[in-house]
């Protein structure tokens, strides 16, 4: 029951993210009323991907499934993918979320405490959390969890049972964007990030998390709707705070500082569970540097993670533009991760003769299809192709010198 | 002897950099409120990426001059207007 527990807050933690709400936000404003049928087109597509990464059959070994992509792609292959996604969105996102996070305390609560001084001291207490013990960081997330889906549902309820300047929704605008709509399969990634020593059936536990997470959102875009031109959305960065500020002033601000800074803790200490676990178990299995994965019981990597941010923070990269279109890379990297990954499992089911899943090919195509369409139709594609190239070049250029590397002792 | 003259010529050159930048002013939050609305008076928001995006607040207004596109705005205003450029 507690690893359910916890798979579900990790999953939660990026859907429900400061970087997800404005995603959700902005998709909002492009969409208005065609956001419902896209939210649930889009559950059910992440479902499928879902069921099939996190499949009963698939063997109970290592961390969002690059031992089984190793199995049916290869290894060098399905090293270079993990790093490359794992560690780009871990570094880059929690850099994004926690200088938000600055800004929300700042902003929303104790105008002199420094915006940087905030989100330092929040990676501070998580890295603290994660040398403290698994147990602590396991503790932490349950708590950040709890905490940031109460004041997510206070406000959802101020919203429902509140009114004041409330707008009619049914007739809002509708507008069909591809671009919104391929944006939202985004929302739901973390249907990956389920941590389980043995395969059993999880898949009422996943449906239940995306079909919450899917409510949610739902909820969330009716009051957007409700409360805040769907252009204003569209446009703003901080389209969540908007809405917040209508729904109750001045308590819904309050509310969604909350929910910005737990999020933030949520989906940092998440990050850093998984991908520090993640590369213990590569580690183990000769794919990583075991003096990086298993000194110390696994606590350096959050630590490395810790000082790498605290660098990307200090050297300014909050300040720049060109961060954006590193996170986006970094998220396009883990729904190319997710699609490879389907397509693994889907390999590997299919061999053992569960043709019935052969459903997962056609999943991964379409998440294949969704990483190729976001990435040629954004703005800044030059700049996201070059991040994508480079960091997958890296990754490969490790991977092939490691692996090399121990094939050449094992053979010795 | 070489390590005295480098720190004697490395706090010259610190404490000189505010003579070399010119005269340029801070002015406090309650005389940019009162002088907001003024027709002289052009506010520019020189905040870039996250320190502008993830804010909540920004000068009525204000105009966005990121620093890295000076050349496109630095000759856009009247010399004689007030400019005030803010970041935080």
């Amino acid at each position: 029951m507690r690893i359910e527990l916890f798979s579900i807050s990790l999953m939660l933690a990026w859907m429900l993210s400061p970087e997800s709400l404005v995603l959700l936000g902005n998709g909002i404003g492009d969409q208005g009323m065609a956001v419902f049928p896209m939210l649930v087109i889009l559950v059910a597509l992440s479902a499928g991907a879902a069921l099939i990464v996190n499949h009963s059959h698939l063997p109970a070994q290592g961390f969002g499934g690059t031992l089984l992509i190793r199995e049916q792609v290869g290894k060098v292959a399905a090293l270079s993918l993990t790093l490359s996604s794992r560690l780009s969105v871990t570094l880059l996102a929690s850099c994004a979320m926690l200088v938000t996070s600055g800004f929300a305390f700042n902003e929303i609560f104790v105008y002199w405490f420094p915006n940087f001084g905030f989100a330092s001291l929040l990676l501070s207490c998580i890295v603290l959390v994660h040398i403290a013990g698994q147990k602590w960081a396991r503790l932490a997330q349950a708590s950040f969890m709890v905490i940031l889906v109460a004041s997510l549902v206070t406000l959802l309820l101020l919203g429902v049972i509140g009114g004041e300047g409330a707008r009619e929704v049914g007739n809002q605008t509708t507008t069909i964007s591809w671009t919104a709509g391929a944006n939202g399969l985004l929302l739901f990634l973390g249907y990956d990030l389920v941590v389980s020593k043995e395969r059993k059936n999880q898949a009422p536990m996943i449906l239940t998390v995306l079909f919450f997470a899917c409510s949610i959102f739902s909820l969330w875009a009716n009051l957007s709707l409700k409360f805040v031109d769907p252009q204003r959305l569209a446009d703003s960065t901080i389209p969540h705070l908007l809405v917040a500020r209508e729904i109750a002033p001045p308590l819904g601000r309050y509310l969604m500082g909350i929910v910005i800074i737990s999020g933030t803790c949520a989906a940092v200490n998440g990050f850093f569970f998984f991908t520090g676990r993640s590369l213990n178990h590569l580690a183990g299995e000769g794919m990583f540097p075991q003096f990086l994965g298993n000194l110390w019981q696994g606590r350096l990597l959050p630590v490395v993670f810790g000082i790498a941010v605290t660098g990307m923070m200090f050297t300014g990269l909050a300040g720049e533009e060109i961060l954006e279109a590193y996170l986006r890379g970094s998220l396009l990297l883990w729904l190319l991760h997710v699609s490879v990954h389907s397509y693994a499992a889907s390999r590997y089911l299919m061999r053992s003769g569960r043709i019935a899943l052969a459903y997962g090919v056609l999943v991964s195509i379409v998440c294949l299809g969704v990483f190729l369409f976001l990435l040629f139709k954004d703005d800044n594609v030059v700049a996201l192709i070059r991040f994508i190239v480079i960091t997958l070049a890296c990754s490969l250029a490790f991977s092939i010198v490691w692996l090399g590397y121990i094939k050449k002792l094992v053979t010795i | 002897m070489k390590k005295i003259l480098f720190v004697v010529l490395f706090t010259f050159l610190v404490s000189g950099v505010p003579v070399l930048a010119g005269n340029v002013q801070l002015m406090e939050k309650d005389e940019l409120k009162s002088l907001l609305g003024s027709e002289n008076l052009v506010v520019l928001d020189v905040r870039t990426g996250r320190d502008w995006s993830s804010s909540e607040f920004k000068i009525e207004g204000a105009v966005r001059a990121p620093s890295a596109d000076f050349s496109s705005w630095g000759t856009s205003y009247a010399k004689d207007a007030t400019i005030v450029l803010y970041c935080a």
